[in-house]
């Protein structure tokens, strides 16, 4: 009877745990759980680009010019592009363990955090939290980039998912018209 | 001018027997209802038919095309929103990791 509730209770843990396992090899994460926030949001920017999206536009984008063959490599290699960008009129909007749930994510296999910041101060408000994770793939290339800047009455998210060289972000940015060097700060 | 244009004009009753004349003219067979087209060949029809779908299909081709422009600028502007965020969410970073610790304390 102890074996078979062991047995049962395994399967169970076995097909919870193959969603996760997923997700988290190609570098894309759950960002629904942002969802209540940008409820209390002021302002907001979201923007939410498949795989299929990507591909079906990428030849319009790029136009032949400096650049062009760099930007064509990032689109080729871009399997999703998800942005979050929150500001709150209440520093009190949301706290840490309303991101909880997306940085408990990056606790699963291929990611690395490079980048990490994060202060607490004497208020309750007085916090502050950076970070920048790649993801490497089992073959060894990277295959996402998860940023966060969180501070009390703002939040940012960023998750590029694809295998693509990160420094020719820039090109592609060069490519849209932002003038800065998108990637620099983490070459 | 004005009389001619009077005597023109003027009501004038039709024969007795016309009635009579153009009925048996339609069951004498002769006449044949005028249709538009029924006297076009063929080969002709086809050409219509053809032209009637070839401007379909290229206005359907050019709606098509015109979707997909709007979708690529749709999606550019989402793309550059992206990574502008990303740009500036980077330059934040960077800004607080480069800072001293103590200009952190606060």
């Amino acid at each position: 009877m102890k074996a078979t509730l062991r047995a049962t209770f395994a399967i169970a843990v076995f097909t919870l745990l193959i969603p996760v396992a997923a997700s988290a090899q190609d570098g894309k994460l759950n960002l629904s759980f942002l969802d209540r926030l940008a409820e209390r949001a002021t302002e907001k920017q979201e923007v939410t680009l498949d795989e299929q999206m990507l591909r079906t536009v990428a030849p319009g984008i790029v136009k032949p010019g400096p650049g062009a063959d760099a930007a064509k490599q990032v689109l080729s290699g871009l399997k999703g592009v998800y942005v979050r960008n929150y500001e709150f009129d209440n520093d009190k909007a949301y706290s840490m363990d309303d991101i909880a749930a997306i940085r408990k994510q990056l606790s699963a296999p291929g990611w690395m955090k490079i980048v990490s910041n994060e202060e607490k101060g004497k208020g309750p408000n007085d916090w502050e939290l950076q970070e920048i994770y790649f993801f490497k793939q089992q073959d060894g290339k990277s295959g996402g980039l998860f940023i966060i800047n969180a501070e009390p009455g703002e939040l940012s998210v960023v998750n590029i998912v694809g295998t693509f060289d990160f420094s020719n972000l820039a090109a592609l940015g060069g490519v849209l018209g932002i003038p800065n060097n998108i990637g620099n700060s983490v070459r | 001018m004005d009389r001619e244009l009077h005597d023109a004009l003027q009501r004038k009753e039709a024969p007795d027997d016309l009635a009579e004349r153009v009925l048996a003219r339609i069951n004498s067979g002769k006449t044949q209802p005028a249709r538009a087209g029924s006297g076009a060949s063929p080969v002709l029809r086809w050409l219509a038919a053809a032209a009637v779908i070839a401007v379909a299909v290229g206005g359907a081709e050019r709606y098509y095309t015109q979707q997909q422009a709007a979708e690529t600028t749709r999606v550019k502007e989402e793309l550059r929103v992206a990574l502008q965020i990303t740009n500036d969410t980077l330059a934040r970073v960077q800004d607080k990791i480069s800072q001293p610790a103590g200009a952190r304390d606060r």
